[in-house]
């Protein structure tokens, strides 16, 4: 399912907010790749730049927020490099965006079939009837019964749950081959959410589209993506395949997150956090995550990790890794 | 162990402006929670679990019902009488930042709460103050800090502080981790357990968090649409669930463990309003399950076993007879 | 002490806020001052002197009946801001407890309220002054109680819609928890924090007051004539405006224009000032 190629490769992102109290790194140095027909989930506290990531990722970033640095290569195209007007191509078109919060993300004043039907009019040559019937039949591949009388309703008249999923039509409506959800089942009911869930698995599947799902829930990521990236201030702190990942996470960030869930609190032990989180208006030199880590060594306080190759296809930035890569299994024993 | 609550067919309707109608928040629920223990109560949005923890505080007052705080009737009390409850019982509440005033520092919202007792000494309600405080980590050099200064997890550990400040007996919390982080609620829940074992409180946990609730509670009862469907031991209702409600939600929860399938067990369609319920069970338009009867007539309680009951017509009975629970405990 | 340090630490940093602070004190130290500042006395006619341009002597002229301008300026300070200060202090005082009260209660008791700022604030408010001054009958005091008046259904509704807002946050239902008052819900944590933007209104209001004093004043039905007032001054002057003597209604009028400038300045500089989130 998963093929080589990658359709998305993000370089060295930086994405700076300059706030009258100083310059705030909210994205900084973000390396990140999605291959072809992959579901990566990206995992972070509020906090961590995942939704600046996504804006930037569409190039939606707007003052006092700025793209400073990097590249957002999609199918070898700089998406950073490009005009509004032809960037406009790729929005809606090839990467479809679902947002959370999607009563706030509609328009309240158009019928939601409109919406979708505008969107679709935008990028084919059909004319308003067309259009509308494509709407109709995207409500109702995203699980609405009564398609035809939904497609004429306002967004307030429809629950949570509704107005995500004529989100999620909206994004989908243009078959994109890469879909980003940003905390797409943020503040829905579990029922709701797994039936959401339900639906971009299965229309990702069918599409053969990517997508990245940026999340704060590690549920979902374990049920439903293939890869896992771990997000820490503004920068990837460890990716790699899922289910190696949650047999055995390696950034000491990842390992007190999983260790903070309740499913594994019931046999093991809370490691207590001290330290506060880097403030992203002032981040210390070295490691981001210097502040909190158990195992803080010399060189994570001056030096910047890189981001290491430990396994096939697993990376992970930590300094307490550097040996491992060349020397393969000293750094367990030193975090056992 | 003792019963400290016992909650007996408590109703809550609410009035919809403008109409006739009204919003059954709380349908004819009866529970009880033992002394020392974490209830939890859970259930979706507009299942109506957090107004039966106001009711229970007498925030807002039931429409028909009894309550019973150490075998007292309170409902009624006089304004007298409600003052010393008051005190026994407290709250903790979903949002931090907004269950703060704005204008008032750390030690403010603390010790304002002990100001209504009139009896307390001032140095008293000081020293109140501070063992409050450095039950949840707060000292000195942070009393005087707004709430906007404090992160999320911090303005929680307020939140606690003033609620435990005048040593209640019970603590209804509701929701008290659900808008934080996944490192800041471990600590938020540590904290309360801690506080449990130190001084023997007694919990109403409410939460639509089921692993949270598992982690945390002792017994549990599920709620949907102002009703409790399944009620137990928390291993009961967690493994044992016969409820095809619970069954659907526990199913929907996305496990943190690639190794564990995600079952396909849902429901369909969305929770109906509660304005003008239909009669006879309410999931029957969702259930996978659902028979005639299901339309018809309201399902009993029925006595699964280790204290575990279930309202459903197709829970097998633990013997023939099926035992209404409000006369059971 | 140190709410005075942090009030004009705020004000230095805020240039708005800091001009309309400045004005506010000029125009208060002028209606203190008057008879030191003032070369003349206000009601001194001198004939003979009657529409002199600017000049050394009266630096803004002087009006038809040969008064000095500048003299009828600063004194003029005394009344408008003497109207526009207890103006405001009263309606504040009727509309706040009542805004309050009527949020908390609702019901019965906010409706009634609620319709009877309707029915109030349904009038133009010039013609609604000009009635009550003229029941009244025009002196200071009874312009005083006509803003007060006027105003007041403003305040109410200011801290009516806050109050409502802030009822159903959680930190209301946990002073109930407690166990606290009603009485002492209502004050200490409802009122302090809906009583931003009534503040920030009270401020541009008092410009406001003195708008309408001087309007009222200019069709004669306010302070009377030799009485000197900003809007009287300038219907004095208003007929020789044509014959090209300008300054008697000009001075007058840029008095109005700043004073009003600044109160609505230093209610720009509330309304952030008063952000709980600032500190």
């Amino acid at each position: 399912m998963i093929g080589l190629k990658t359709l998305l490769q993000i370089q060295d992102l930086h994405t700076y907010f300059y706030l009258r109290k100083g310059i705030s790194k909210v994205v900084n140095g973000l390396q990140l790749s999605v291959r072809e027909g992959e579901l990566l989930g990206v995992v972070g506290e509020s906090g961590s730049g995942k939704t600046v990531t996504a804006m930037s990722v569409v190039n939606r970033v707007r003052m006092p927020g700025k793209v400073v640095k990097g590249k957002v290569i999609y199918q070898g195209q700089d998406l950073l490099k490009l005009s509004e007007e032809e960037l406009r191509k790729y929005r809606g078109k090839e990467i479809g965006l679902i947002a959370a919060n999607a009563r706030g993300n509609l328009n309240p004043l158009v019928k939601v079939g409109n919406q979708i039907a505008n969107v679709y009019l935008a990028h084919n040559k059909v004319n308003k009837k067309e259009a509308w019937e494509k709407a109709v039949e995207m409500l109702r591949m995203v699980g609405m019964n009564d398609a035809l009388r939904r497609a004429e309703a306002y967004p307030h008249e429809m629950s949570g749950g509704m107005a995500q999923r004529v989100m999620i039509a909206l994004a989908l409506v243009n078959s994109p081959n890469l879909l980003i959800a940003d905390d797409a089942t943020n503040g829905l009911d579990v029922t709701v959410q797994s039936q959401i869930m339900d639906l971009i698995l299965d229309i990702v599947n069918k599409q053969g589209a990517s997508g990245i799902l940026i999340t704060h829930d590690l549920g979902v990521v374990a049920q439903c993506c293939s890869e896992i990236a771990i997000m820490y201030c503004g920068q990837i702190v460890e990716k790699g395949p899922v289910t190696a990942f949650f047999d055995e996470p390696k950034h000491p960030y990842s390992r007190n997150l999983l260790n903070s869930l309740p499913e594994r609190r019931i046999t093991q032990e809370r490691i207590e956090l001290k330290g506060s989180l880097s403030s992203p208006l002032s981040l210390p030199t070295g490691c981001v995550y210097q502040t909190r880590c158990p195992y803080v060594m010399d060189v994570c306080r001056k030096v910047e990790p890189s981001m290491l190759h430990v396994d096939d296809n697993y990376n992970v930035k930590c300094h307490l890794y550097q040996e491992k890569t060349e020397n393969r299994g000293s750094a367990n024993e030193k975090l056992a | 162990m003792k019963n400290l609550l016992d909650i007996k067919g408590i109703k809550k309707h609410f009035p919809v402006r403008g109409t006739k109608d009204v919003v059954t928040a709380v349908n004819d629920i009866s529970f009880n929670i033992r002394e020392g223990e974490t209830f939890g109560l859970i259930g979706e949005s507009g299942s109506g679990k957090s107004s039966v923890g106001r009711c229970i505080l007498n925030l807002i007052s039931p429409t028909s019902g009894e309550m019973r705080y150490k075998g007292m009737e309170y409902s009624k009390f006089g304004k007298k009488e409600a003052a010393v409850i008051r005190t026994e019982m407290q709250m903790v509440f979903q949002d931090p930042y907004y269950s703060l005033n704005p204008r008032k520092t750390v030690w403010e919202t603390v010790e304002d709460t002990l100001r209504v007792n009139k009896n307390l000494a001032a140095t008293d309600r000081k020293k109140m103050t501070v063992d409050a405080l450095a039950k949840v980590q707060f000292f000195e050099n942070d009393y005087e800090k707004y709430p906007h200064q404090l992160s999320a997890g911090q303005q929680q550990r307020v939140g606690i502080a003033r609620a435990i400040a005048p040593k209640p007996k019970f603590i209804v919390l509701d929701e008290p981790t659900s808008s934080l982080d996944l490192s800041v609620r471990a600590e938020i829940i540590d904290l309360l357990v801690k506080l449990q074992k130190d001084s023997g409180i007694t919990y109403l946990f409410i939460s639509h968090d089921l692993s949270t609730i598992q982690f945390l509670c002792h017994r549990v009862a599920v709620m949907y649409l102002g009703r409790i469907v399944e009620y137990g031991d928390v291993n009961e209702v967690f493994h044992n669930h016969r409820h095809p409600y619970s069954k659907a939600l526990l199913a929907s929860v996305m496990k943190p463990d690639p190794k564990i399938p995600r079952s396909d067990y849902r429901l369909s369609g969305e929770i109906p309003s509660p304005i003008n319920l239909p009669k006879g069970c309410h999931l029957a338009s969702r259930c996978p399950e659902v028979e005639a009867k299901c339309r018809e007539i309201d399902p009993p309680f029925i006595d699964v076993g280790n204290g575990h009951f279930v309202n459903c017509h197709h829970a097998a009975p633990l013997e023939k007879e099926r035992i209404p629970v409000t006369q059971k405990n | 002490m140190l709410y005075l340090r942090d009030f004009s630490y705020s004000l230095r940093r805020n240039r708005g806020g800091f001009i309309g602070f400045l004005i506010i004190m000029i125009t208060l130290l002028c209606a203190i001052f008057a008879p030191i500042i003032a070369p003349y006395a206000p009601e001194e006619a001198i004939v003979e002197d009657s529409r002199l341009a600017p000049n050394s002597d009266h630096i803004f002229g002087t009006d038809e009946t040969g008064m000095d301008v500048f003299s009828r300026v600063v004194h003029a300070t005394r009344i408008d801001v003497t109207i526009a200060v207890f103006g405001t202090l009263l309606s504040l005082l009727i509309g706040i407890p009542i805004g309050l009260a009527a949020a908390y209660r609702e019901g019965l008791f906010g409706e009634i309220t609620m319709r009877i700022a309707d029915v109030l604030q349904a009038f133009p408010v010039f013609i609604l002054a000009i009635a009550l001054v003229s029941i009244l009958g025009n002196n200071v005091q009874n312009i005083i109680i006509a803003i007060a008046f006027l105003n007041a259904p403003i305040y109410m509704r200011f801290v009516r819609s806050e109050v409502l807002s802030i009822k159903q946050r959680p930190y209301v239902e946990a002073a109930r928890c407690a166990g606290m008052s009603n009485l002492k819900i209502m004050f200490k944590e409802l009122l302090p924090n809906s009583l931003r933007p009534t503040m920030v209104q009270a401020s541009i209001n008092m410009g406001w007051a003195i708008l309408l004093t001087a309007g009222l004043s200019f069709i004669g039905a306010g302070v009377r004539v030799p009485t000197a007032e900003w809007g009287s001054m300038i219907a004095i002057g208003a007929p020789l405006i044509i014959t090209g003597q300008w300054w008697s209604s000009f001075f007058p009028g840029v008095a109005i224009g700043i004073t009003v400038l600044g109160f609505a300045l230093f209610g720009d500089f509330l309304r952030l000032y008063l952000d709980p989130e600032r500190r």
